[in-house]
């Protein structure tokens, strides 16, 4: 199978994933925006350039978010403490639960 | 490990397909089929019967026991490696590889047309940055280098070179064999 079905229980629907936005989806477990664009670009270079690949993922990403196939979770980034501040970071998809 | 091993499927199947289509998650349109039918499958793209005005054929021979795993490489990158050429280079196209399929050696031919013998430069742009293109030409070369009987030959339409005189005008050495060729041996 060349695809991915994937359904949205919240709002049924069914929607087929082709190779690529599979990657996507497969690698939105959670981490952070930096490492999913580099595992993006990894899997299509040099077909691609760092700035169509990342500007496909921004593409994509968004995409399966507004059909509701993952979400955007905000999570808590341990920095480096520096005097007097602390650390929160927005994360980025997450397709856990789909 | 099960994920990975998932994921390095998408991933394979990404590269088998050569060029990477976009990202695409369109609704899934189910239908309801009452009987069964044969698809009929468009024919393939009908194709110009000259396969470029340069050729270059590698021939080499891979060892019986590696040909199985050399077939499986081609399958896994052919498509890539014709969407590289296609996409980083101007005028190259990858034509594919060929098996013999009769008695005797068993022998390879990997296929390259040019669309001018200027296109054959592409190539020293096409390798100058790290990539997996590089990589995998790299594996397929090396099936070539393998092989101490190995050749490459560099072919041109011969419907271009109508005129032999005109051909050999900068090339002194054509211009001595073509005068041999009215000289008879003593």
């Amino acid at each position: 199978m060349e695809v991915c079905i994937v359904f949205t229980p919240d709002n049924p629907n069914l929607f087929t994933l082709n190779s690529t936005a599979w990657l996507v989806f497969d690698l939105c477990d959670g981490r952070s925006w930096k490492r999913l664009q580099k595992a993006y670009y990894d899997a299509v270079e040099p077909l691609r350039s760092p700035e169509e690949a990342r500007d496909e993922l921004m593409g994509v990403v968004s995409d399966l978010e507004r059909k509701g196939i993952i979400e955007r979770n905000p999570v808590v980034r341990t920095l480096r403490p520096r005097p007097g501040a602390r650390g929160r970071k927005t994360g980025v998809a997450s397709n856990e639960g789909r | 490990m099960r994920e990975d091993k998932n994921r390095n499927r998408i991933k394979e199947l990404i590269h088998r397909q050569g060029m990477p289509p976009v990202p695409a998650a369109p609704p899934l349109v189910t239908e309801v089929r009452t009987d069964g039918g044969m698809i009929l499958r468009k024919p393939p793209k009908k194709r110009r019967f000259s396969i470029g005005p340069v050729l270059v054929e590698w021939t080499y021979g891979v060892p019986l026991d590696q040909i199985e795993a050399f077939n499986k490489f081609l399958e896994k990158n052919e498509e890539f490696i014709a969407a590289c050429c296609q996409e980083l280079m101007e005028g190259v196209t990858y034509r594919g590889t060929f098996l013999t399929a009769g008695f005797g050696d068993v022998r390879y031919k990997t296929f390259w047309s040019y669309a001018s013998p200027e296109a054959m430069g592409e190539w020293s742009e096409a390798l100058k940055k790290r990539s997996k293109f590089i990589t995998i030409m790299t594996q397929l070369r090396s099936y070539w280098t393998r092989d101490p009987g190995r050749s490459e030959m560099l072919y041109q339409e011969a419907a271009q070179v109508t005129d032999l005189a005109e051909n050999a005008e900068s090339k002194p050495f054509l211009q001595l064999t073509l005068a041999a060729s009215k000289v008879k041996p003593r």
